[in-house]
């Protein structure tokens, strides 16, 4: 297997770690860093605002990180693209500055979302802005199809909001799917593409994708930095959402204020122009690495860990479905008590101290989900907290034995305990 | 309590599994410790209230640990009959019976356990 470590410097200072969190953090190449530093050494200065050479020159670099994030996504003009600060506020703005009509303001959003794209619904159903339907998707956590569309048969329904690969499971919804049938019966799609765009070559023309939200740290980028994608004849379908420094052509004491065009309207405030300035060189770097590299090293990966995980009948994978539907991640219960104090380390907190691995315990900020499936009596409270591993493409073989190694150990620590 | 009383426990409960009941008119949620990002951390009661008496009783729980789900199983068992009035933390006969169906005396972790469930109990009732 290719070594992709040596290009990340977390590895040097932590040899002996095994990272396998990446659903929440993709780490930081050499080259990003360099990037930051190269803003804050050659520049450390405003862009856009100031008419000397260096600002513009500045300006002109930041439009190329633009730019390139819109080619990543097969955007058609780099001013379908918004920053904002990350995935969630790129939801919220996108939701509470759409436009929705009277007579039509339902939003369809399933059980499986993260809470940004679950609580910010929550909010304008309960100020009457929109009315809510949360659907179920199928026992294996896979789309259903079918109960999409028999709610949008009911005519009434604007935006359907859902993930494209989830953090909780890593399964891949059919997104063109779900976009056509919501075109066809006069619904809007919104996509959280904050797990798909590290993992997947993600084009939003092919799949029909109106408005789209990502962020890119966790495509190996830096942190405080997300995108919402508008469909470019879309924009007029989004009122105004932050407003002041940065969004205005002019304002007047006695007229309204006059507002730049779009994507520049929504970005309020001062940016963050180093984050954006060293955009360019993260895309250079996913694409020098290239996303069927990336994609077949962390399925590979992952699809051998989830065989290893099926050798255990104290063990429940979350989304137990076909692994070819599985992108990186995998979530998954031991069906027994790992800890017997609050005195003692919690199943994350073991992995790391006793054999360095990484990863996520708990909830994943899906909470919805397991409610729902709780109540249903798929998921017995008693199983958590459920365990995440999540690879990126730095991710070998040798980490994924040494996960591996790791369950085995906790699994027989926990010998002669019942399965609950 | 030692790891393997605890274990013991455990498998009694896996065998004797508490019965849910459907007719209930009281439902009392609280949690234990603040471990609700790590674990569920929820206990649920529910309970059937005729003319102020725990006429029958069942609980789910989403525990931060094992004494947490011991206690809500012993509770359950111990508490049937009671006066909702009676269910306070001074009440010697609550503990004596919770102790004799635990087999063992309670420890900290124990005693912590069963007095912070129990007290989500008597808040409800004296509220």
């Amino acid at each position: 297997m290719k070594n992709y470590k040596k290009y990340f410097p977390f590895f040097e200072y932590n040899p002996k770690k095994v990272y396998l969190d990446s659903a929440c953090m993709g780490l930081k190449p050499y080259i990003l860093i360099e990037s930051i530093n190269e803003y804050y050494l050659k520049y450390s200065i405003c862009a856009g605002r100031s008419t000397y050479r260096l600002s513009k020159e500045l300006e002109e670099r930041l439009d190329v990180s633009r730019e390139k994030i819109a080619k990543l996504i097969n955007a058609k003009s780099k001013r379908e693209i918004v920053w904002t600060r990350n995935t969630t506020e790129s939801i919220n703005l996108f939701a509470r500055s759409f436009k929705y009509e009277k007579e039509r303001k339902r939003v369809i959003i399933t059980e499986k979302e993260h809470n940004s794209n679950h609580c910010i619904w929550k909010e304008l159903s309960k100020k009457g802005i929109i009315d809510l339907s949360i659907i179920d998707i199928n026992k294996d956590n896979t789309f259903n199809l079918e109960i999409l569309e028999n709610e949008l048969r009911k005519g009434d329904v604007i935006l359907v909001s859902t993930v494209h690969i989830s953090n909780l499971d890593g399964i891949e919804n059919p997104i063109k799917k779900i976009a056509d049938i919501s075109h066809r019966y006069g619904a809007y799609i919104f996509i959280d593409g904050a797990q798909s765009v590290p993992h997947t070559k993600v084009d939003v023309v092919k799949n029909n994708i109106d408005f789209m939200a990502f962020s890119i740290h966790k495509i190996y980028g830096p942190t405080g930095l997300g995108v919402l994608y508008v469909k470019n004849d879309l924009f007029d379908k989004i009122d105004l959402y932050n407003v002041g420094g940065d969004t205005i052509r002019n304002t007047f004491i006695k007229k309204d204020p006059e507002y730049r065009s779009y994507p520049y309207r929504y970005e309020a405030g001062l940016a963050d122009f180093s984050a954006i300035y060293s955009v360019s060189s993260i895309v250079d770097f996913v694409e020098k690495i290239g996303y069927e590299n990336i994609e077949k090293r962390v399925n590979y990966l992952n699809t051998l860990f989830r065989k290893f995980l099926k050798n255990y009948e104290e063990i429940m994978i979350v989304g137990d479905t076909d692994d070819k539907n599985v992108k990186g991640i995998t979530t998954f219960f031991i069906k027994k008590f790992t800890r017997f104090s609050e005195d003692e380390e919690t199943i994350g907190e073991k992995l790391d101290r006793k054999y360095g691995i990484l990863l996520r315990t708990g909830f994943f900020c899906v909470n919805p989900y397991f409610d729902n499936r709780e109540r249903k009596g798929e998921i017995n409270p008693l199983y958590y907290p459920a365990i995440r591993a999540s690879f990126g493409f730095y991710n070998d073989e040798d980490d994924l034995e040494k996960l591996e190694k790791s369950i085995k150990g906790i699994l027989n620590s926990l010998k002669g305990w019942p399965t609950l | 309590m030692k790891k393997e009383e605890i274990k013991k426990y455990l498998i009694r409960i896996q065998k004797e599994q508490p019965k849910i009941i459907d007719k209930f008119n009281i439902s009392i949620e609280g949690s234990v410790c603040d471990t609700s990002s790590k674990f569920k951390d929820v206990v649920s009661f529910y309970i059937l209230n005729e003319n102020g008496i725990i006429k029958d009783i069942s609980a789910k729980c989403g525990p931060c640990d094992p004494y947490a789900y011991i206690t809500v199983n012993i509770l359950v068992k111990i508490l049937k009959g009671f006066c909702l009035k009676e269910i306070r933390l001074d009440n010697k006969e609550i503990s004596d019976k919770f102790v004799k169906e635990l087999k063992t005396e309670m420890d900290e972790d124990m005693r912590f356990h069963f007095e912070t469930i129990l007290k989500i109990l008597q808040e409800k009732f004296t509220s």
